[in-house]
């Protein structure tokens, strides 16, 4: 129609004047017209009314524990972990990419039987997202500073346990040339021992372990104060200074802007309880 | 030449060097009775030792420790020559006791009360003789008084010799003794004294005749009342049959004796005693003089040269005396050491009153030991050899009435009075030589004590046997009652330990017991029977003792139990229990070989090899405690590789 338009002017300049305001009409309209596709109702998509939930993935965490006791009030704590995630395309095989490589430290000070204090530091190896893919580095490094109160109480021959953890961390994507953002972290686990066979904890003892820990984060550019959930159902066994358990998490949490992802993750753990003290034998003599 | 002439210096010199004397001056103690000083004289001889010659001076001035205003005093002084006393020598002895009455214009006004005594004596080679001298002295209100003298005696070789005359004026009456001795020290002619004898003033008068005592007579000498009059007159019978050179079957003594004469009288006897109470009174006085001779005249406190002697008659023993005289000492000696073991026999005492015979036996040995006692005088003449002074019919004299021929023992039983008359004796006839009465009577006498002596021995003997069967039939049935209620009674521990202790009731307790009890009853000979009740003791006892350490085992694997425990924390889950401790090590040792050694015990019919396992028990427990505490890991690896009991007893270091 432009071009029709364009074919019929008689007089050069009078022409020429038509064809420009032609134009001008021409690319205002196509503005318009793309303003009023911004904006909602007025697009040819439905507006966002609800979470979208991304397809669940799979992990699989295993971490070794330990606690080693140094002296009446003083405990070395260590966790480990080796975590793989699921490959990018198999979201269900658990173990196709590896996740990351977690070691926490720290000094714990036994306040009494019902309450601890744990402070230390954390490093994280982050592996990248897409092995193989130049734009991302293979790991980047994750250092944080944590600290822990830790409450636990009995009910009956059921122990619980109130993990209040705090994490102050200096993280970054694994995108090549991306930066450090800083952000405080404060979590709350609810946790329980649930002997089976034994009337309580002790050794030789099967237990159940359910657990839920709550996630919430604030920095410069997080969007979401709250960033996951994690309900773990757990079993176990203890067996001299060894425990082992595992069982099934579920995490939920936001990954974007009203998007939410869940992960099923496998954990299979060992905890080790060492006391290093020279008269660790409480025993009764005879003779 | 020249030889000569070193050889006679040398001798020269070393003369010197003997001659030559020394002074010492300083502490002294004389013949270990009292301590001064001296200053005397003296040589060396070859060894260097000092020996008294020259002038010797004691002197001693000292304080009484209780009474200090008394004061002692010694003097003496004399001659040695090559350490023997020669010569003339004075003694000097003085209390003084000073008593300050008051004091005028610094001058002390005393009262003095002194005792002095003083001996002038002498010597020839260290034996008293010559002139001898003896005086006491006091001073009392600034006069002297003289209390006793003896006046100047010579003394001969340690004999006195010649007149004696010693008076004393310490009591109200002077007693005195006068008398005479002839050349060689022996008692001769009248001797008379005056003494006090239990209250009473005594006037003795004695005659002797070259030693022999031939008369003596006691008065009383105030009243004039004869108290004694002993009839020596056998004793000049006797002089005067030797002066006439009458062939007798005796002789004077060429030995002389001390003071008091015997020709083979008895303690008991008047001539004997008779003698005491004078000789006590010259024995006294005699010693006074020679104080500082103590040494030479007395041994051990008794006289073994007495310087005034008597002589006795002397009746030589022939052959056959002297072999009898041998043979009554051993028979003497056998006889009262079987009296004296019989008499002290506690199984006699003890048994005295079970039977007749044995009361009389007891009160036997009783009067038997008495008369053993009554014969020692006798004994002893022949032992000492002083039966041949004896005079046998003066000693048969006074007869011999403890030498029955037959006794009356009075003894109790069954609270009665008894008596048994012992007429087994032989009665001996003579009496004419009494060595021959002698053996022939304790010949006799060991014959009869020997008899009741095996009597006795046998009637005990088997008192004992009967009394030990019997004791040992009580102590099993007594020990066995006490096993027996202490195995019913037993507190169990475990099932275990009731297993084993049933287990041993039956098989030890009761089935070994019956057959030890069995084969002890049915033994008859003493030695045999007493062989097989120990056996069945030994296994009570055994049996007794074991108990409580079968409870012990088993108290004390609890025990181990609970040590292999340790207490721990559990830092993730918060709780705090007890866990095994050295897990393999407690299970191969308190499990598996505590109950392979249990097993063993179970299974064994004697009862030594049960000792033997509990003691492996012992040891494997007192083991698995050390290890407690110990570095045990390479024994745990050890012992995951087996589970043989032997060889976990190897690896725990128990073979």
């Amino acid at each position: 129609m432009v071009k029709k338009i364009i074919g019929k002017t008689k007089s050069s300049l009078e022409d020429r004047n038509l064809i420009q305001m032609k134009l001008l009409l021409k690319n205002f309209l196509l503005v318009v017209f793309f303003i009023v596709l911004g904006i909602p109702g007025f697009s040819q998509e439905e507006p966002i009314t609800r979470r979208n939930n991304l397809p669940a993935s799979t992990e699989s965490w295993n971490g070794l524990y330990l606690k080693f006791r140094v002296s009446e009030k003083f405990f070395y704590y260590q966790e480990s972990h080796y975590r793989r995630r699921s490959s990018l395309d198999n979201r269900l095989d658990f173990v196709g990419r590896m996740g990351q490589f977690y070691n926490r430290f720290g000094l714990t000070f036994l306040a009494n039987k019902n309450f601890e204090i744990t402070l230390g530091p954390t490093l994280v190896w982050n592996f990248t997202p897409q092995p193989g893919n130049d734009e991302f580095d293979n790991s980047v490094i994750e250092p944080r500073i944590w600290h822990q109160w830790l409450l636990n109480h009995s009910m009956g021959r059921v122990k619980i346990l109130h993990q209040f953890r705090f994490e102050h961390r200096w993280k970054r994507t694994n995108n090549v040339g991306s930066s450090y953002d800083y952000t405080d972290r404060w979590r709350y686990k609810f946790f329980a021992y649930i002997p089976i066979n034994k009337p309580r904890m002790e050794d030789r003892t099967f237990f159940f372990s359910p657990s839920n820990e709550f996630f919430f984060e604030a920095g410069k550019n997080t969007l979401d104060i709250f960033e996951e959930n994690r309900v773990y159902t757990a079993i176990g066994y203890t067996w001299g200074n060894y425990q082992f358990f595992g069982g099934h998490m579920w995490t939920y949490g936001p990954s974007a802007f009203a998007s939410y992802r869940n992960r099923h993750i496998i954990r299979l753990n060992v905890m080790i309880n060492m006391d290093f003290r020279k008269d660790k034998f409480n025993v009764r003599l005879t003779d | 030449m020249r030889i000569l002439f070193l050889i006679s210096i040398f001798c020269i010199s070393s003369m010197a060097v003997q001659a030559q004397k020394n002074i010492y001056k300083g502490d002294f103690e004389w013949q270990g009775e009292f301590k001064g000083t001296a200053e005397y004289e003296y040589i060396k001889d070859r060894s260097g030792k000092e020996i008294p010659d020259g002038k010797f001076h004691f002197f001693l001035v000292e304080r009484d420790s209780v009474n200090q205003a008394k004061l002692l005093k010694k003097e003496i002084k004399g001659q040695y020559k090559n350490g023997l006393k020669e010569g003339k020598w004075s003694y000097m002895s003085a209390d003084h006791v000073v008593i300050v009455k008051d004091v005028e214009e610094f001058s002390a006004i005393t009262d003095l009360a002194s005792d002095m005594i003083r001996i002038q004596a002498e010597y020839k080679s260290d034996q008293p003789h010559g002139t001898w001298k003896y005086n006491e002295e006091i001073f009392r209100d600034g006069k002297i008084g003289l209390v006793s003298v003896a006046e100047t005696m010579q003394v001969k070789e340690g004999y006195v010799t010649g007149k004696v005359h010693i008076s004393n004026k310490s009591l109200d009456k002077e007693q005195f003794i006068t008398g005479y001795l002839d050349a060689n020290g022996h008692m001769d002619s009248l001797w008379t004294m005056v003494y006090q004898n239990n209250g009473v003033f005594v006037k003795e008068e004695r005659r002797y005749s070259e030693g022999i005592l031939l008369s003596l007579s006691q008065k009383d000498d105030e009243s004039g009342e004869e108290l004694i009059n002993v009839d020596f007159s056998r004793n000049n019978e006797r002089l005067k049959a030797l002066a006439s050179n009458q062939e007798v079957a005796f002789k004077l003594s060429e030995e002389s004796f001390g003071i008091l004469f015997n020709n083979g009288y008895r303690k008991n006897e008047q001539k004997y005693e008779a003698q005491l109470a004078g000789n006590e009174f010259i024995e006294k006085h005699i010693l006074l003089l020679f104080n500082y001779d103590k040494k030479y005249y007395l041994k051990n406190g008794q006289w073994q040269k007495f310087p005034v002697r008597t002589k006795r008659f002397e009746y030589p023993i022939d052959e056959e005396k002297a072999k009898d005289a041998k043979e009554i000492s051993k028979l003497y000696k056998d006889l009262s050491d079987k009296v004296r073991k019989n008499k002290e026999s506690s199984a006699l005492n003890i048994n005295k009153n079970r039977t007749d015979s044995l009361a009389f036996a007891f009160a036997f040995f009783q009067a038997m030991d008495e008369k053993v006692k009554q014969l020692k005088e006798i004994i002893d003449l022949y032992e000492t050899g002083e039966i041949k002074y004896v005079d046998e019919e003066v000693f048969f004299q006074e007869g011999l009435s403890f030498l029955s021929s037959f006794d009356t023992i009075k003894y109790t039983f069954d609270e009665k009075e008894r008596e048994k008359i012992i007429e087994e004796r032989k009665i001996i006839e003579t009496k004419e030589q009494l060595s021959r009465f002698l053996l022939a009577y304790l010949e006799n006498e060991y014959h009869l004590v020997d008899k009741i002596a095996d009597y006795v021995k046998s009637v005990l003997e088997k008192l004992e046997i009967d009394s030990s069967i019997s004791d040992l039939d009580e102590k099993i049935l007594t020990l066995k009652d006490i096993v027996d209620d202490l195995y019913s009674g037993t507190n169990y521990f475990s099932d275990k330990h009731e297993k084993l202790i049933r287990r041993i009731e039956r098989v030890f307790l009761t089935d070994l017991f019956e057959r030890k009890q069995n084969e002890y009853a049915k033994t008859d000979t003493y030695g045999k029977k007493v062989e097989k009740a120990e056996e069945v003791i030994d296994l009570l006892n055994e049996l007794d003792k074991r108990h409580e350490e079968f409870y012990k085992i088993f108290e004390r694997r609890d025990d181990i139990d609970e040590l292999y425990y340790e207490n721990v924390f559990n830092a993730f889950t918060f709780s705090s229990y007890d866990q095994r401790a050295k897990e393999r090590l407690y299970k191969s040792g308190n499990e598996k070989l505590f109950s392979y050694y249990f097993e063993q015990m179970m299974a064994e019919n004697e009862f030594s090899a049960i000792i033997n396992h509990l003691e492996k028990i012992r040891k494997l427990q007192d083991r698995l405690v050390e290890l407690r505490d110990q570095e045990t890991r390479k024994i745990e690896r050890k012992l995951r590789r087996t589970s043989k009991p032997a060889q976990i007893a190897s690896i725990l270091g128990l073979d």
